[in-house]
């Protein structure tokens, strides 16, 4: 249902993430982001989202809970890769603007 | 708008636990797919019937209290896709919670009224009625939006 990879770079950490970030799999999105992504230690955090096909509304809660905690840090979260309904579901909720969207992570890593 | 009568509605009751959500979810979704409905209706109705539900598993009961949750779903002559949820417990209509501000970053942004935010935006006429003891929502997805 959900797949979470990291893959540090040399300016950042890319997590991809693959299938849903639902009701059913915000619990297990939460706690990776908490030990892999926080514990990492790394402030530039890119969320490749070009595998993800369906995010709810306790998704967005995960995304934004991410951020903030990576915001605490002194870190920073972007997004790439957003398409069909996940990129809809972005701009209904204002989410689009919450965070700094990319096409690719490259970019993403680039701009950062 | 029309009451929807249940009884042309297909329906599925379960307890209102967590573990109810995915078959509720699925009963639905099957009946979706059967009416052909297109990608961007199938997603927009699954994001309404998972807040929906999971807000009755969450907040529609005090703890220990046991109920259950009805969901039902039915195609009208025109291809609308209309759907029902019918829980007991306290009064309670999810349609009130307070909109988000969408306007907010990252620090200020908080996660309140975003699940109903997202509903009232992806469903056509949905509305919230308590009806002899039990809280009934009640939405459409249109064929052609």
């Amino acid at each position: 249902m959900i797949e979470i990879q990291c893959t540090p770079k040399d300016n950042g950490l890319i997590v991809s993430v693959t299938g849903r970030l639902d009701t059913a799999t915000a619990p297990l999105f939460d706690r990776k982001f908490q030990e892999d992504v926080v514990g990492s230690g790394q402030k530039r955090v890119v969320l490749d989202f070009s595998k993800l096909v369906y995010i709810s509304s306790l998704g967005l809660s995960s995304v934004l809970a991410g951020g903030k905690a990576l915001n605490q840090r002194g870190g920073e979260l972007v997004l790439c890769g957003l398409g069909g309904m996940v990129r809809e579901v972005f701009q209904l909720t204002g989410f689009a603007t919450v965070f700094k969207i990319f096409n690719t992570p490259e970019a993403a890593l680039e701009e950062h | 708008m029309k009451n929807i009568e249940p009884d042309s509605l297909r329906w599925l009751k379960r307890p209102a636990v967590r573990e109810s959500f995915s078959e509720l979810l699925a009963f639905v979704m099957d009946g979706a797919r059967t009416a052909n409905l297109s990608e961007e209706n199938l997603w927009k109705l699954e994001l309404a019937v998972e807040e929906l539900v999971t807000n009755v598993i969450r907040h529609g009961y005090a703890p220990g209290e046991s109920a259950s949750v009805r969901v039902g779903y039915g195609v009208s002559f025109s291809g609308d896709f209309s759907v029902q949820i019918r829980s007991g417990g306290v009064a309670f209509n999810p349609l009130l919670a307070e909109a988000p501000d969408l306007t907010l970053d990252v620090a200020q942004r908080g996660v309140g009224g975003l699940g109903i935010h997202l509903v009232k935006t992806v469903t056509d006429q949905i509305h919230y009625q308590h009806e002899a003891g039990i809280n009934v929502v009640s939405f459409r997805i249109r064929k052609s939006s």
